[in-house]
């Protein structure tokens, strides 16, 4: 089976060969055009010039319904599931879109998507409602759907974003077998040690052009690197030794019952970045916005020695703390205001008298951001979401720093950033280290972590299952901590 | 899992009015009485009906009662001019229809907010309506227009026959027709359902066109049931029938919400009104409870919700 | 690293014209010069000085509703708030004797309640807005209605109060109109300028982000919401200054124009875009239109129909602005329904045209219609003679309009002729204040609430108008004569010696009247209380019963009564379209001992009488009460009715008695099966 594909404006003459059993991956930076390649593929979006072939036919007038005919199915990092609609509604219903059949057969629909997700080694009651579920739960009711497609062309876009280590692997597996069945894989994914791991091709996109289709075994993660960036760039943490002054942070016996966190304790000195690491629902985006006042806290927290208690997030920003939250397009930045509000947002305080916003000192003080932060938009009043994931996490991060935090709290901050705006964001927080910030990283990526922290708290079902720096930080310590083994 | 607490809420509310009822010994329950309340609240379930798909997809419609006089002075006109009474009848659903889908129209395919198209076109119908028949009744309609040439207890013996179709045929159209599900995951989200490859346009489209059409339909088995047309059957007919979906436990913002709870509410906010009268409470206070219950449904909507 | 920034993408703070606002300018511009062109009084301080105080009320809850509808919430209870401040004002002043003072500060207490219950329930419990404020507004006109069981009207306030919604400041500036300024910088300040205002926008454009930005949600809702009350609590008090009147029907329907306002300046119910000055300008659109439309005489439903048009055709035309915009944004897409697009615009736009196109028709051809006949002025000018019924949409007003345009045709006359088409009271002020503009020769108006519009219509005799009243009316200082269609008295007699007659050995009877609030109705129970009490002892008057002069309601409740009161023998509606209502239930209840009575058109009671549900019904001819209205008017206009008369000689009417200043038409008929075929009206 083939596909070739050509197309223009965001991409440049791009062609793409998926051959039946492979697992074909596409890397580039944020804004090369994988996902308007995607929208294409998909039929959610038109290419103006170029044509769309399977197992060497022509598509003529691609659209969703067509595209899902032809065996092509796409799976995203956020999932799109009806949240009032149950699990196996939620299989089904896209599968039945199709079907010349009016009427719905519940009990053959349940059989189904039981069938489905057990084959995926998961166990959700296909009659939950969709919006009860946890994040990993919905990515794999979303993958459960393109298998149920049988779907010959899988496009799948960083899907393993907000999976567990052991997610990740049982996808793996899923994706082998699927391979072996015949069908074609488009992987796209910014974890390069994944994808070296399971592509058998690799095509590498740069500023829309294609810039190279290699075989995954005669290709290193250096040389990936290069040729999505068009230079090189030293694939080393830039880590460097920072004076640690007073504890900023600390938390004694930290509960939140609803949320299932129970009796954390720990502490963060100013100059230090913390690491927490450990499986997605483990409860460290639970801990950041219990600390951030988004959630009730059993327990004070401990700011500079004092006790105090945090019930909301402006009591937090009182108290210096910041936070970059892991959703950026929902809840890092609002997307349709412009550059400058955003920045000021968290601290309009600063650029107002007697509560009278002055749009003046709030241009000024988006523009030394920019500038600071190599922040690329065309104006401070072009609107948020038009710039680049990387960019936007940068304006994120820009309105947090404009508070002057002595805490900071990153959830997840290079995910879905290119390789260049990764590097200057991890730059940034070593430098913000060196200026005395307590800072808490919360990251997925084990060789982020390890690259970055001092120290690492491991989670593991809501419980800090230990604390691990220097020699003893390696992966495979981390890994069995986090899984529940000692 | 979807779990049936707020139409047993409801359900229990009912119970307990009829309760009140039953031990304060009045004369309520009877079948003349049940059979003038069903008949009186008969358009709204109908209407009901047709509103519950509109929130189900996320929307909602302030015009159903100007859609329902119009509709009325229609139907009438039409039995005046000669038509046979089944045909007036469906010329009255046929205009509802057409309003509806010029209401629908603008929503889905212009996508301007509902609650905006729905309210310009409440205004320009209800005056327009007004500027046209400057307040006169249509009279002398022909003999075969009253109860449909029926006895009133065929009449509505019938209509109950009618209503049940209906709600049969919402509900199993709801729970086992793909167009049903695609109702749902309009409501639910948007963007899954595109994804999903539901046009959600024509979803859109397709429920106000329905409802106008029912709309249409209830005005005509309204204006039955007397010998005269007025130009103003219907007017502020709106807020009544939202407020039965909502209190039956419809989600405001879409995607949840029972053909069963819809009736109960129905069934509990036509109660109440004459329920007061004969409980001896003073009937200028209807109103105010009516409110009182609808704010109570909507909380405690909100907290069984939560607790999912 | 440089940054330009171009002029074109750098938003000004404080004004930016969005694209809807500039289709609204550009309307409110063709507005303005279309009515100064057609309408001769329209350009002039005075006109403009009275459509701005007409506007207060409204404008009031426009800038309160724009920041809620800015978060993407909404308020519809904003209406009925007005309605209880304004009977809070009327209990406070009437029964508890508080001095002015501490009437208005109670009536601001209720407006900030109210505003809080709403404050509580989204704010705090996070309910939906849509939802929460469809109870509240139907709780809060319950309560009013509860508390004054519908009926009770308040006049009487002190001339202090009165002049904050009637006086004028330097002669020319309405007392109500520093309010509305000073409310709307206040709150164009927290909007544009505050740091409140920029937490609102975010609010609206996410407010997860807005939460995670440290925005204080709850705290900026709970304050819109209060305000919101607050406000509304101001505008109730105004109101009730301006009309000289509270009742609890007070400020219905405002809710959805001062939506329509706010929608129609730009501001989108889905939140995060719109500004002040955009529902400033919808406002101004809305009042200028209703202005210029009665100043061309153009009935007031044509008002509403071109509302709902313009609304819908400029939001489409920014939506379609905004969709080009969008697809810039976030890169190109397939537009597939560009062409049904295209086409709904284009349907707008012809509707606008044609019912443009319409109404300058009728207009012209209703002023070339009337014959030239007996009674022109000498400087060929002819009358203008504008009679009002108490509502347009009632076939018992519809039928005495027959009458009008009758007289009218053959005396040579212009007729105007309009009413309100709600319940709101402050409908017929607006109405006769633009006939006072207009310099119309004679005001014959059907009064509904004589405390707020003899205020208005003795304001119309200062200016040399001649003013007469019918069917119901005023203060008698207020009008130069009331043309009485029949006494009370003399309807009160007639409708019990009918009741005598059908129940001889006596019994129980009910009354179903109209809205609980109509005065000449509430006149006509009381007198025939009276009668009762003289002369017809063995009669028992067992409940009376509202129907809003709705058939259905009408019919509702006489089946009530029927379950209810099952010795009522005799059912006795004052309301006109109540008769048939009574009639097809107590039909329908299969209950022959029992029988219908009333006043009513003899069009609608036809088959009922000839059926014998119904036995008889008591009326005038109201065609001929139309007729006189405009006679009456065209003679008192002329100043031929000289002092002290006591008859006047009313054309086809033949000679009419004068008592005092009340023409009587003479005395009500009974209409039966014997009669009734030979009527027409």
């Amino acid at each position: 089976m083939e596909k070739s594909f050509e197309g223009v404006r965001a991409l440049y003459g791009v062609s793409v060969e998926l051959r039946a059993g492979e697992v074909h991956a596409i890397v580039g930076e944020n804004g090369a055009g994988k996902s308007t390649l995607i929208k294409i593929i998909t039929g959610a979006m038109h290419a103006d010039e170029g044509s769309i072939e399977v197992c060497g036919r022509p598509v003529e007038r691609n659209d969703p319904n067509v595209s899902r005919a032809l065996g092509i199915a796409a799976i995203y990092q956020q999932p799109a599931l009806f949240p009032h609609l149950t699990v196996a509604e939620n299989i089904m219903l896209p599968l039945e879109m199709g079907a010349r059949r009016r009427t719905v057969d519940w009990r053959s629909r349940h059989r189904r998507a039981s069938s489905l997700v057990e084959s995926l080694g998961a166990t959700i009651d296909p009659r939950r409602l969709a919006g009860t579920l946890s994040m990993a739960d919905q990515q794999i009711v979303e993958i459960a759907k393109a298998v149920g497609a049988d779907a010959k062309i899988l496009l799948m876009d960083e899907p393993t974003a907000v999976l567990t280590e052991r997610e990740v692997e049982r996808v793996f597996a899923l994706i082998r077998r699927l391979k072996a069945d015949g069908a074609g894989i488009l992987y796209i994914s910014h974890r390069l040690e994944e994808i070296l791991a399971i592509a058998d091709r690799i095509t590498v996109l740069r500023d829309g052009h294609c810039v190279a289709c290699r075989n995954a075994a005669e290709v290193g993660r250096g040389e990936l690197i290069e040729m999505m960036v068009g230079r090189s760039i030293a694939s080393v943490y830039p880590k460097r030794a920072v004076p640690i002054g007073d504890v900023a942070l600390e938390v004694r016996g930290l509960s939140n019952e609803r949320e299932g966190l129970r009796d954390i304790s720990f502490s963060v000195r100013a100059g230090e970045i913390f690491g927490l690491a450990g499986m997605v629902g483990a409860g460290r985006t639970t801990l950041a916005r219990t600390l951030f006042g988004l959630a009730p806290a059993s327990s004070e927290v401990f700011l500079s020695g004092h006790p105090r208690r945090i019930h909301s997030p402006a009591d937090a920003m009182r108290l210096g703390i910041g936070y970059v939250p892991e959703d950026r397009r929902r809840d890092g930045v609002i997307l349709e205001m412009d550059v400058a509000r955003n920045i000021s947002l968290a601290n309009l305080k600063s650029v107002s008298r007697r509560g009278l916003v002055s749009a003046r000192r709030e241009r000024a003080l988006a523009a030394r951001y920019v500038e600071k932060l190599r922040i690329k938009t065309p104006s401070t009043a072009t609107a948020t979401g038009k710039l680049s994931g990387g960019n936007q996490q940068k304006v994120a991060l820009a309105r947090w720093l404009a508070t002057g935090p002595r805490v900071l709290i990153l959830d997840e901050p290079t995910q879905g950033v290119d390789v260049g705006s990764k590097a200057e964001i991890h730059e940034l927080i070593v430098q913000l280290a060196e200026r005395g910030m307590a800072i808490l990283l919360i990251s997925s990526e084990l060789p982020e972590i390890m690259g970055m922290c001092d120290r690492i708290g491991v989670f593991h079902a809501g419980r800090l299952a230990g604390t691990l720096a220097g020699a003893e930080a390696t992966q495979p310590r981390i890994m069995s901590l986090a899984l529940g083994h000692g | 899992m979807k779990t049936w607490s707020r139409e047993i809420g409801v359900a229990a509310t009912i119970a307990l009015l009829y309760a009140v009822l039953f031990f304060s010994g009045r004369t309520y329950f009877s079948a003349e009485n049940f059979g003038d309340l069903f008949l009186a609240n008969l358009p709204v379930l109908i209407v009901a009906l047709g509103m519950l798909l509109i929130i189900l997809t996320g929307q909602i419609d302030i015009s159903v009662g100007s859609q329902f006089a119009v509709c009325s002075v229609i139907a009438g006109v039409a039995a005046k001019a000669g038509m046979p009474v089944v045909l007036a009848g469906l010329a009255s659903c046929a205009a509802g229809a057409l309003f509806g889908a010029i209401g629908g129209g603008f929503v889905a395919f212009l996508r301007i907010p509902s609650i905006v198209v729905t309210l310009a076109m409440m205004i320009a119908l209800r005056d327009g309506l007004r500027w046209l028949t400057q307040g006169a009744w249509i009279e002398d309609l022909p003999p075969g227009f009253h109860w449909l040439s029926m006895t009133q207890s065929r009449f509505t013996a019938a209509m109950a026959m009618l209503a049940l179709v209906l709600v049969v045929a919402a509900a199993t159209g709801l729970r086992f027709f793909r167009a049903g599900r695609m109702v749902l995951a309009t409501g639910s989200s948007e963007a899954a359902s595109r994804i999903a490859g539901i046009r959600t346009e024509r979803v859109v489209f397709s429920v106000f066109t329905l409802t106008g059409a029912l709309t249409g339909l209830a005005a005509a088995l309204n204006a039955v049931r007397f010998q005269q047309v007025p130009s103003n059957a219907g007017l502020g007919m709106e807020m009544k029938v939202i407020a039965a979906v909502v209190v039956g436990g419809a989600a405001i913002t879409g995607g949840s919400g029972t053909v069963l709870g819809t009736l109960l509410g129905v069934i509990l906010l036509g109660s109440v009104g004459t329920a007061l009268t004969f409980l001896g409470v003073s009937a200028y206070w209807e109103q105010a409870i009516q409110g009182a219950i609808i704010l109570a449904a909507v909380a405690i909507n909100l907290a069984g919700r939560g607790r999912e | 690293m440089k940054l330009r920034i171009p002029a074109a993408a750098r938003l000004p703070a404080a004004l930016p014209l969005s694209g809807s606002e500039r289709w609204l300018l550009a309307a409110l511009f063709a507005e303005v010069v279309f009515f100064s062109a057609a309408a001769r009084e329209f350009f002039g301080w005075t006109n403009f000085f009275e459509v701005l105080r007409f506007s207060v009320e409204l404008g009031l809850l426009s800038v309160a509703l724009t920041p809620i509808l800015i978060t993407g919430g909404i308020d519809l209870s904003v209406g009925s708030t007005v309605g209880l401040t304004a009977i809070a004002t009327g209990v406070a002043w009437r029964d508890f004797h508080w001095p002015m003072g501490a009437v208005v500060a109670l009536a601001l207490l209720v407006g900030c309640a109210c505003g809080a219950v709403n404050a509580l329930f989204i704010g705090g419990l996070r309910l939906p807005p849509l939802i929460v404020t469809l109870g509240t507004y139907t709780l809060y006109r319950g309560i009013a209605e509860g508390i004054t069981h519908g009926a009770v009207s308040f006049t009487g306030f002190p001339a202090s109060f009165l002049f904050l919604g009637q006086g004028y400041l330097w002669r020319v500036i309405p007392a109500q109109l520093p309010i509305l300024v000073v409310s709307a910088i206040g709150y164009w300040v927290l909007l544009h300028r505050s740091v409140i205002g920029r937490g609102l926008y975010a609010i609206g454009l996410n407010e997860s982000g807005a939460r995670h930005a440290g925005i204080p949600v709850r705290r900026h809702l709970v304050l819109l919401y209060l305000l919101s009350g607050c406000v509304s609590g101001v505008a109730g008090i105004i109101l009730v200054a301006h009309l000289g009147l509270a009742k609890s029907d007070l400020g219905t329907g405002y809710e959805l124009e001062a939506i329509t306002a706010v929608v129609l300046g730009g501001t989108s119910v889905f939140g995060g875009r719109g500004t002040l000055f955009g529902s400033l300008l919808g406002l101004v659109f809305l009042s200028i239109l209703q202005d210029g439309m009665h100043l061309l005489a153009l009935p007031s439903e044509l008002t509403g129909v071109l509302t709902g048009v313009m609304l819908l055709a400029i939001v489409s035309l920014d939506q379609i602005r905004a969709g080009s915009r969008l697809r810039q944004m976030f890169g190109p897409g397939r537009d597939r329904f560009a062409g049904a697009r295209a086409a709904m615009v284009a349907a707008v736009v012809v509707i606008f045209l044609a019912a443009a196109g319409y109404a300058w028709v009728s207009h012209s051809r209703w002023s070339g219609d009337t014959q030239a006949n007996a009674g022109r002025l000498s400087a060929g000018r002819r009358y203008v003679i504008a009679v009002m019924p108490k509502a347009k949409g009632d076939p018992y007003f519809k039928s005495a309009g027959a009458g009008a345009e009758e007289a009218a045709r053959e005396l040579g006359v212009d007729l105007i002729w309009d009413g309100p088409t709600s319940l709101d009271p402050s409908q017929q002020n607006e109405l006769v204040e633009n006939w006072i503009t207009m310099r119309v020769d004679a005001i014959v108006a059907a009064v509904a609430n004589s405390g707020s519009m003899s205020t208005v219509l003795r304001k119309a005799r200062q200016r040399g108008i001649s003013v007469l009243t019918w069917d119901s009316d005023a203060a008698p200082d207020a009008r130069d004569f009331f043309l009485n269609q029949a006494t009370p008295e003399g309807i009160a007699k007639t409708l019990t010696d009918e009741a005598e007659r059908l129940l001889p050995r006596g019994g129980q009877f009910a009354i179903i009247t109209g809205p609980l609030s109509a005065e000449n109705q509430n006149l006509w129970i009381q007198c025939i209380r009276d009668e009762l009490a003289r002369r017809h002892s063995r009669l028992t008057l067992a409940t009376v019963r509202p129907s809003d002069d709705d058939r259905d309601k009408a019919f509702l409740e006489t089946q009530t009564i029927l379950k209810m009161l099952p010795d009522v023998r005799l059912v006795m509606d004052i309301s006109a379209p109540a008769v048939p209502g009574s009639a097809e239930a107590v039909a329908q209840s299969g209950r022959t001992d029992v029988d219908v009575i009333g006043l009513s058109l003899p069009s609608i009671c036809r088959p009922y009488i000839h059926a014998g549900t119904v036995q008889s019904i008591v009326l005038w001819s109201t065609r001929d009460l139309g007729y006189l209205t405009v006679y009456a008017g065209w003679l008192d206009a002329q100043h031929r009715i000289a002092p002290g008369s006591t008859s006047i000689d009313a054309g086809r009417l033949g000679r009419l008695e004068v008592r005092g200043s009340e023409i009587v038409l003479g005395k009500p008929m009974v209409i039966d099966k014997s009669n009734i075929d030979h009527l027409n009206f």
